[in-house]
């Protein structure tokens, strides 16, 4: 470790650029969300917290958070056991291919979120989509797939954890690999079974990288845009919309700044909690 | 008994892993095909997934090579090239843009000890994390202000929003990882700090910049709300460009099939050839 005052010229570029995309449009946001300014008019007064006041008073508010949160803590579940079923299912020793294996999964993740999502829309279609094909000759019927509420964000959820599970495969995959085989083989000496030794060794070890990639997912998936973005824009109705879409829809659809500003600072407030989580778990590991 | 049961559960891992690679690989079959298919097997009512005439018209109407085969509102004046020149464009810009913000930081960071320094990691390292919508609403009006809305640089500076702390978070470790003694010695041998910096360190790093560069190139082209929200018409990348495909009417999906291939490709040919990096990238970046 070195000591010089000088260090401060490392972050100065950085950091001026920062100021200026990042603390000063910060800043105004707080302000904004203090005022009723339109995008469409010049003049705007300052209203201090009545856009918050209006914001927890009207109904429709308490369903996009709940939904926001059924999106994302389902969304990061998912991903997360899914993550770790195929990480230990690629782990066991006999399986073949590994190489093609991990290429072949990764894909969904390194796809433009847009164009995953456009791939499903496409598959969801009611009359001529493959899906609701498949569900006819299987004598099954047709599904609405984003056409109705709970079908929708179900559908719109499958998206979301078609594009992240492999992040979450592949860290955990990571995790698993670097656990030394000679602990397993005095565990299998003392005559543990496979259950066993995860149960005992693999997820004890692994704990750590779960609990983190647990909470990367979640803050991201809170924010998660394009998935419901260009499947759905929220609806039917309602039924999709979470904080971080009527945020935008508030500004570029209604032109309410300041009401969208109100939208984004209470997702900006939990997303904040979830990261301070983070940097403690990373700090301790 | 043991050897059964083992044989057993290796079947089960190999049915599990054949459906979940079959969810993952059947839309960009379909996508593949959707873009080859003609106009009219694509909105046949029943969806074909093996039998059809396989053709380029599509991508030959994408770019407006010949008289337009297809139909639709779109025909003759999709500026795709363009999108997809514009994200050519930034794309290398912006990745370059961070390695000369985020390497120095990344560096400091790891190497240096100054009162503060986790609490610097942490503003950078949760810009990553935070919604940027938050900073997109007012940088709307700003970027107005400034002139930078639709434009290059626009972009190019709003994506270091990501970039940069994704750059620090994956050099740092990096860094940390490079032993201190051998800049020690170089400094014994005469070296000046410039000198330990770009001759020693940084080459070392190399494998590190080079995961980091990947990463960040992936990021900026997969980018999508940055440019929906602070780039108009003119200076589109590829990844919003191609919703234009996308009306309220009706969806060209045949045109949209066939730009979606071709915007998926570049992240996925690099991923494909700097795989080694991207799990060492993601899970430095994300365990370290």
């Amino acid at each position: 470790m070195y000591k010089n005052r000088r260090v401060i010229l490392f972050f100065i570029p950085s950091l001026s650029l920062f100021a200026f995309i990042a603390l000063y449009p910060f800043g105004y946001a707080v302000y904004l969300s203090l005022t009723d300014a339109t995008l469409i008019s010049p003049t705007y007064s300052f209203i201090w917290f009545r856009n918050y006041v209006k914001m927890f008073l009207g109904a429709d508010f308490w369903v996009y958070v709940k939904t926001t949160f059924i999106y994302s803590f389902g969304v990061t579940f998912i991903e997360l056991f899914l993550g770790l079923a195929l990480a230990l299912a690629l782990n066991v020793t006999e399986v073949r291919g590994k190489k093609v294996l991990r290429s072949l999964m990764l894909l969904p993740l390194m796809l433009p979120p847009v164009i995953g999502t456009l791939m499903w829309t496409t598959i969801y279609e009611p009359e001529r989509g493959p899906l609701n094909f498949i569900l006819s000759q299987l004598g099954l019927r047709p599904i609405s797939w984003l056409g109705r509420p709970v079908e929708a964000l179900s559908s719109v959820m499958l998206i979301d954890v078609y594009l992240f599970t492999p992040f979450a495969f592949i860290i955990l995959l990571a995790g698993l690999q670097g656990i030394s085989p000679y602990i397993y083989e005095s565990a299998k000496l003392d005559g543990a079974g496979s259950w066993n030794l995860f149960r005992h060794i693999s997820l004890p070890i692994l704990n750590p990288t779960l609990m983190l990639v647990f909470l990367i997912r979640l803050a991201l998936s809170f924010q998660a845009f394009e998935t419901i973005y260009v499947s759905t824009r929220g609806g039917p109705a309602i039924s999709t919309m979470t904080l971080n879409l009527q945020s935008y829809t508030t500004y570029f659809r209604y032109y309410h700044a300041g009401k969208a500003a109100a939208y984004a600072m209470f997702l900006w407030i939990i997303v904040f909690g979830i990261s301070n989580i983070f940097m403690k778990q990373t700090r301790r590991t | 008994m043991e050897k059964k049961a083992r044989r057993l559960l290796l079947v089960g891992v190999y049915i599990f892993l054949g459906l979940y690679l079959a969810i993952v690989l059947f839309p960009f079959y379909w996508i593949f095909i959707t873009s080859i298919k003609t106009e009219k097997d694509v909105i046949a009512y029943i969806p074909k997934f093996f039998r059809f005439e396989a053709t380029l018209e599509n991508y030959a109407d994408l770019f407006q090579i010949g008289a337009p085969k297809t139909t639709g509102e779109f025909i003759g004046k999709t500026p795709f090239l363009d999108y997809l020149l514009n994200s050519l464009k930034v794309v290398p810009a912006a990745v370059g843009f961070s390695l000369l913000l985020g390497i120095p930081a990344a560096y400091a960071l790891a190497r240096y000890r100054f009162p503060g320094k986790e609490k610097l990691a942490f503003f950078y390292i949760s810009q990553y994390f935070l919604p940027p919508i938050i900073v997109l609403l007012p940088l709307y009006t700003i970027y107005q202000k400034f002139g930078l809305y639709d434009t290059y640089l626009g972009l190019i500076l709003i994506l270091q929003l990501v970039n940069v702390p994704l750059t620090i978070l994956v050099m740092r470790g990096f860094f940390a990882e490079l032993p201190v003694e051998i800049e020690e010695s170089a400094v014994i041998d005469g070296c000046n700090f410039w000198q330990v910096l770009t001759k020693i360190s940084i080459p070392l790093a190399a494998p590190g910049i080079t995961a980091t560069a990947f990463l960040t190139t992936v990021f900026s082209w997969n980018n999508f709300l940055f440019a929906l929200m602070l780039v108009g018409t003119e200076k589109m990348p590829v990844t919003v460009g191609m919703l234009s495909f996308q009306t309220y009417v009706k969806v060209q999906w045949n045109l949209m099939a066939s730009a979606a291939i071709i915007a998926a490709l570049p992240p996925l040919v690099l991923a494909f050839l700097f795989q080694k990096y991207l799990v060492r990238g993601l899970t430095l970046g994300a365990i370290k």
